[in-house]
């Protein structure tokens, strides 16, 4: 009777080993996946928001093309009409482009260097190494915080421009659309003031190019003549890309 | 106690043991669920998100499929309303030249490609081995710089009036999160875009100094590139 009960008793132990083994091996096999699993939900539900909401861009533009086309076909029938869409459409299209000025509330900010603000040696050589990084970054900034349009020293800045640091014979100079600028750094931005002056301000861009010993002087223009940014005169994109998907 | 007592006895603990960890195991299992996120990514949940994602970009690629052909119509239209004059083609080939800045229509044409990926993190700083706005800036820049003619970070077109910035462990480009590895195409003079990256001491070197993971640049005959959009201004 003892004997087997004994033997009950360890059948019982093993099982229940047994189950303690199964349970801390799914356990510690399910830790890594359950990571993973988190990360690709996370990563599909971020990539559903942004193919969802890339839609509703395509479909907004979709809508302007055939806005437009109906325009053309409605004025098919004389040449005249044709012709005054086809103006409409040159306009619109240079507007779009960054060919025609732009004129509107804005700021300019003032980039030049300033003995006044106790910079050290040392401090103010590194804006001159590093200039076309720090006007690209005030850029980023000015264009993610409501910019519709931007030129540095009247030099527009549209889809295919480049702000670089060229160095010549050991002499380094800013280049704007492959044209040569000098300091003093004037940033004309049109459009939403105060979102522009915050993205400024969070960024904390002031006290950086103070720390360089370089002025930051923002200057803001509310009014809807207040700033000009001129229109772009460089060459037109066509010798490699080409429209439609071939 | 004799022995039989005390192997209940530790039956018992084990057996509370069991059950605490029955409960503790159950209760994160329903917490993932509720989160959907079932311990392997092959979940149900998962699975719709990777449909409904399939649908999308599907629907997308129509979309941009329709912009160009749009984009043709219109073209056929402007030559049309010009009239047979010598000046049709230099004004059609203006407006297209407009259209391919302002990033309006999907384009296609010869060009380059790049991957940047994240260092692997061997050392301390974490920070140091990842890409940044500011990389993929400056890499974009200088793409512009070489004379690209449209470029693209991870399918979605970039403008040098784009923005790029970095939020939290993405990158926003033109208001579009994206992770990385980053596939970066333009379109242009391949042989000038490949030695502008690619020159010693130049942008790709510093990159892979930084510790970043950065691919030669390929040569494509005819890479595509969709219209621009932005979800900022959307």
């Amino acid at each position: 009777m003892a004997a087997r009960s004994n033997r009950s008793l360890l059948w019982v132990a093993t099982a229940t080993v047994a189950a303690l083994g199964f349970m801390v091996t799914v356990d510690l096999t399910a830790e890594a996946p359950v990571g993973s699993g988190n990360t690709s939900y996370i990563d599909l539900r971020t990539q559903v928001s942004e193919q969802a909401q890339e839609h509703i861009l395509l479909e907004q533009q979709i809508s302007k093309l055939e806005a437009q086309l109906a325009e053309y076909r409605a004025a098919s029938g004389s040449q005249k009409e044709l012709r005054q869409v086809l103006a409409k459409d040159e306009r619109q299209l240079a507007a779009e482009a960054g060919l025609t000025p732009v004129t509107g509330p804005g700021i300019t900010i003032t980039i030049q260097p300033d003995a006044k603000l106790g910079a050290s040696p040392a401090q103010m050589a590194l804006f001159p190494q590093q200039a076309d990084q720090w006007l690209d970054e005030v850029v980023n900034v000015l264009f993610a915080n409501g910019a519709t349009a931007i030129a540095i020293n009247g030099q527009r800045l549209v889809g295919t421009s480049s702000i670089r640091l060229v160095e010549v014979n050991g002499i380094g100079s800013v280049h704007v659309n492959g044209r040569p600028i000098e300091a003093p750094y004037v940033i004309q931005a049109v459009g939403s003031v105060q979102q522009m002056q915050t993205g400024l301000a969070v960024n904390v861009l002031q006290g950086y190019f103070e720390a360089m010993g370089e002025d930051f002087i923002v200057r803001a223009y509310p009014s809807s003549h207040g700033v000009t940014v001129p229109a772009y005169a460089g060459p037109l994109p066509g010798q490699y890309a080409k429209e439609g998907n071939g | 106690m004799n022995a039989q007592g005390r192997v209940i006895a530790s039956l018992t603990v084990v057996a509370v043991a069991l059950g605490y960890m029955l409960t503790v195991s159950y209760r994160q299992n329903h917490a993932a669920a509720a989160l959907g996120v079932l311990a392997s990514g092959s979940s149900a949940v998962n699975r719709q998100l990777a449909e409904r994602l399939n649908e999308l970009k599907q629907s997308n690629q129509e979309a941009q499929q329709q912009l160009a052909s749009l984009t043709q119509e219109i073209a056929q239209y402007e030559q049309i309303s010009a009239g047979s004059t010598d000046s049709v083609q230099a004004l059609q080939q203006r407006m297209a030249g407009e259209r391919i800045l302002a990033g309006l229509t999907p384009v296609h044409g010869p060009g380059i490609q790049v991957t940047l990926n994240d260092g692997s993190a061997g050392g301390s700083d974490v920070e140091q081995i990842l890409a940044h706005d500011w990389t993929l800036r400056n890499l974009v820049n200088e793409l512009f710089t070489a004379g690209a003619e449209a470029v693209a970070i991870n399918d979605y077109r970039v403008l040098a009036t784009s923005s790029i910035e970095c939020q939290g462990p993405v990158v926003s480009v033109n208001g579009h999160r994206l992770g990385a590895p980053f596939t970066v195409v333009a379109i242009g003079d391949p042989a000038v875009l490949s030695s502008a990256l690619e020159i010693q001491g130049g942008i790709l070197d510093a990159m892979r100094q930084e510790g970043l993971q950065v691919s030669t640049p390929e040569v494509e005959n005819d890479i595509h590139i969709p219209a621009y959009t932005n979800s900022l201004q959307g």
